[in-house]
């Protein structure tokens, strides 16, 4: 588990490192509102990649309490990324709702992987 | 237009991808499906884009059957550049209120009775003491070099410096020893 864990990381900061260079190529295309939308997902990749290290690191070695302390953070981290995106849908600011939806996209990609890599490990 | 529409157009035109987007609608109205296969981008990217497209008024979207479909609206860019960049700002009183503000206040730092006590180091500063001191030329006036002396040496005694800084700030010309005020 603990290898899976440390592989997990890994595609966090894969992703993460696309994110950047994508937005890197944008911002080179004069596109800087998709720039901007890839380096918010880049941003996600990163926050999640920290809670996981901190998951492990609390955890004294123990994978179960990193992998519930990870998948708590998933669960709670989105709440105030919801909230905002009710009141961008209530108030017409697309432009939020644009962040928003996208950063609630991105966790679900995250979750969808981490379930995908909790199952690998039961098999 | 207003100031602050001609503002949104412009940031809202300064990216590739909705230039793409008007340049296509410009040819024949679309939805965004097919915006998103012509251009190779998401539907999610091309409705973002849209919408502010849309804001700006640059596209108007109507509903068709089941489909929103966006057509470019050439009226918006029948104004030229130069009408646009005249548009006033309702803040301009405000600001030329500040600016004099400003002018004053370095006026009376630098000038004691009608002379001035040092040159600052700041350019800007600088710039509106030789502006109030060129005020002595009238225009379309030749002067000698030892006439300017004369006048700007009753604001400092280094007038030489002040010359050259008028030269130098384009407030008076030289020209085969002759000044002109510009």
């Amino acid at each position: 588990m603990i290898k899976q864990m440390q592989e997990f990381t890994n595609y966090l900061l894969v992703e993460k490192e696309a994110c950047t260079a994508q937005a890197d190529k944008l911002c080179k295309d004069s596109r800087m509102d998709e720039c901007n939308l890839q380096k918010i997902r880049a941003n996600i990749f990163d926050i999640f990649g920290t809670m996981l290290s901190v998951g492990c690191k609390q955890s004294g070695g123990d994978a179960e309490k990193a992998q519930q302390f990870f998948l708590q953070k998933l669960d709670t981290i989105p709440q105030s990324w919801k909230i905002s995106l009710a009141a961008a849908k209530q108030h017409g600011d697309f432009q939020k709702q644009t962040a928003e939806e996208l950063k609630l996209q991105t966790v679900e990609q995250i979750r969808k992987k981490f379930a995908e890599l909790l199952e690998a490990s039961h098999d | 237009m207003t100031e602050e529409q001609v503002l949104r157009l412009f940031k809202c035109l300064s990216d590739k991808s909705r230039l793409r987007i008007l340049r296509s609608l410009s040819k024949e109205d679309m939805y965004v499906e097919r915006l998103a296969q012509r251009l190779d981008l998401s539907p999610a990217t091309i409705s973002f884009h849209l919408k502010k497209l849309e804001e700006t008024g640059a596209v108007v979207s109507h509903r068709e059957q089941y489909y929103i479909v966006y057509s470019f609206c050439p009226e918006i860019f029948q104004h030229t550049l130069l009408e646009m960049v005249q548009t006033d700002s309702p803040q301009e009183s405000e600001q030329e209120q500040r600016e004099a503000d400003y002018r004053k206040k370095v006026i009376a730092s630098f000038m004691e009775y009608g002379k001035l006590k040092s040159i600052p180091a700041q350019k800007k500063k600088e710039r509106i003491l030789l502006e109030e001191i060129a005020k002595v030329f009238k225009a379309g006036r030749n002067y000698t070099e030892k006439e300017v002396n004369l006048l700007i040496a009753d604001f400092y005694d280094d007038f030489c410096t002040l010359r050259k800084d008028m030269v130098a700030e384009k407030l008076l010309v030289r020209k085969d020893g002759i000044y002109r005020k510009v």
